[in-house]
C-alpha cells in the first residue's frame, strides 16, 4: 500500500482543517466584509449653527463661538498622557465616524484618516465595533447592529442632549435606546467613574484590567448650569518612554478632573489623539514603531 | 482494510497526545507572554483536550473504552483536532482583543465526529 493510500483520511482531513483554521483567521482579521454604508442624510441628529464665527487656534488650544478645546500633556506612572478639555454650545458637535463611511468588518482607517476626511477639529480612536461580530452600534442616531455581546462590562451611551450614561446590553434593546434619545453607543469598556466615583476595582487581577497599556478614554463632567463639558485623556505606553496606565490609574486620572462619568475606549495600539491636523500622541502597537493602527470607528469634534 | 487498533499504536497514540498536551502548555504561555495582558480561558483550557487524549488512547490500549476498530481511533482523533482547533482558534482572536462565535461550528462537527467514533466502535468485529 502506498504511503498516500494508506494516509489518505489523515492528508485530506489535516488539509480540510487546515483550510477552515486559515479561512476562519482570514475572515477574522483581514478579509474585509462591507454591511451597510453611511448615508449623510440618514443621521437622525439635528445639526446646531455650522457658523464657527470667531476662530482662534493654536498648537494646543481651538477656540470659537461654539467650541472650546484645550489640550495638555502630564506624566504620571512613568507614562505620558494627554488631556483634551472640551466645551461645547451644543452637543451636535460631538460626533462619530465610521472608517471609509461604511459600517463592517475589517472595514478600517487610521483615526487621522477618519478625522481629516470628516473636518474634525479633534478626535479619537472610538470602540472598534468591527473588532466584534456582537455589540451594539449606534452611530449618530443610526443603528448599524442590534445583536448584543456577552459580556460583564455595561456600554457608554450619548444622548442627544450630550449627556452621558452606562447600560448593559442585557437590559435594553438598540430600538429602546434610540427612542429614548440616544444617538451614540460605544461596546468596549468598563465604565471607569460612576457618579464621581471610581468604578474599577483596584484589586483585579485578570487580563486586562492590572496591565499598564495605552489607553483611551472619554469622560463628561456634568455642569450645575447644564453646560456641555467633557475630558477625553488618552495615554501613550508599551514604549521606553512610557509604560502605559492601567485602567485604575486611568480612573484615578480621570477622576482627578472631576468626570462624573468616564468610560474606557478601545486601547493599546489603538489609542489616537488628533488635534487641529496632527496626531498628537504616540501611537504603537508594539512599542517599537510608533504608528497609527488603523480603527473601525471615531469620535470628533467638528461641524 | 485495516480494522484493527494494536496495543502499540494506542501506546504511541498516548504518547504523543502527552507531548501535544506539553506542547499546548508552552504554546500558551508563549503566547500570553506578548499579549500585553489579554488572555484566553479557551487557550489555557486548550491543553485538556490532547490530556483526555492521552488518557483514553492508554485506556483504549486495554479495551477499556468504545475504540476498538481503526475507524473509530480516526474519528476519535479527528474530534480531539477539530476541538483542539476550536480553542486555537478563539484563544488567538480573544488574546487579540476581540470576541468570537466562528468556533461554534467547530464544536459542532467535534461532537459530530465523537458520536461517528462512538458508532464505529460498536460495529461487529469481522470473523476470521
Amino acid at each position: 500500500m502506498t504511503f498516500l493510500k494508506r494516509h489518505a483520511y489523515v492528508i485530506l482531513f489535516s488539509t480540510v482543517l487546515l483550510g477552515a483554521n486559515t479561512y476562519t483567521l482570514l475572515k477574522t482579521f483581514v478579509l474585509p466584509s462591507a454591511q451597510a454604508q453611511v448615508v449623510s442624510s440618514q443621521t437622525s441628529q439635528t445639526v446646531a449653527s455650522t457658523d464657527s464665527g470667531q476662530v482662534t487656534s493654536t498648537d494646543n488650544s481651538y477656540q470659537d463661538d461654539n467650541i472650546s478645546i484645550s489640550i495638555t500633556s502630564g506624566q504620571t506612572s512613568d507614562t505620558t498622557y494627554y488631556v483634551a478639555d472640551i466645551k461645547l454650545s451644543d452637543a451636535s458637535y460631538l460626533k462619530t465616524a465610521l472608517a471609509q463611511n461604511t459600517f463592517g468588518t475589517n472595514i478600517t482607517q487610521t483615526t487621522s484618516s477618519q478625522a481629516a476626511a470628516n473636518n474634525a477639529i479633534f478626535a479619537i480612536n472610538g470602540d472598534y465595533y468591527g473588532a466584534n461580530s456582537t455589540g451594539y452600534v449606534i452611530k449618530n442616531g443610526v443603528i448599524y447592529r442590534e445583536s448584543s455581546r456577552n459580556s460583564d462590562y455595561d456600554d457608554l451611551a450619548i444622548y442627544a442632549d450630550g449627556s452621558f450614561a452606562t447600560f448593559n446590553e442585557a437590559d435594553v434593546t438598540t430600538q429602546e435606546l434610540l427612542d429614548s434619545g440616544v444617538v451614540n453607543t460605544f461596546a468596549f469598556g468598563p465604565t471607569m467613574v460612576s457618579d464621581g466615583e471610581i468604578a474599577v476595582s483596584s484589586s483585579e487581577e485578570v487580563g486586562q484590567a492590572m496591565s499598564s497599556n495605552p489607553r483611551t478614554a472619554i469622560g463628561i463632567i456634568e455642569e450645575d448650569d447644564g453646560s456641555l463639558h467633557y475630558i477625553v485623556i488618552v495615554s501613550d505606553g508599551r514604549s521606553s518612554e512610557s509604560e502605559g496606565l492601567t485602567l485604575y490609574q486611568m480612573a484615578e486620572l480621570m477622576q482627578s478632573y472631576g468626570v462624573t462619568t468616564a468610560y474606557n475606549l478601545d486601547g493599546g495600539g489603538s489609542s489616537t489623539m488628533y488635534f487641529n491636523g496632527q496626531v498628537i500622541n504616540k501611537p504603537t502597537t508594539n512599542g517599537n514603531t510608533i504608528k497609527e493602527r488603523a480603527v473601525s470607528d471615531i469620535v470628533y469634534i467638528g461641524y | 482494510m485495516f480494522t484493527s487498533v494494536t496495543k502499540k499504536t494506542l501506546g504511541k497514540s498516548s504518547l504523543t497526545y502527552f507531548c501535544l498536551m506539553v506542547f499546548s502548555i508552552v504554546f500558551t504561555i508563549v503566547y500570553e507572554r506578548f499579549s500585553y495582558g489579554e488572555s484566553s480561558a479557551y487557550m489555557r483550557a486548550m491543553f485538556l483536550i490532547p490530556l483526555l487524549g492521552a488518557g483514553l488512547s492508554f485506556l483504549s490500549g486495554f479495551n477499556k473504552t468504545w475504540i476498538r476498530n481503526r475507524i473509530s481511533w480516526l474519528f476519535f482523533n479527528s474530534s480531539l483536532a477539530i476541538a483542539t482547533s476550536a480553542c486555537l482558534i478563539k484563544g488567538i482572536i480573544e488574546v487579540s482583543g476581540r470576541t468570537t462565535t466562528y468556533d461554534n461550528p467547530y464544536w459542532v462537527v467535534a461532537i459530530g465526529f465523537l458520536l461517528l467514533s462512538l458508532l464505529s466502535g460498536m460495529l461487529p468485529k469481522k470473523a476470521k
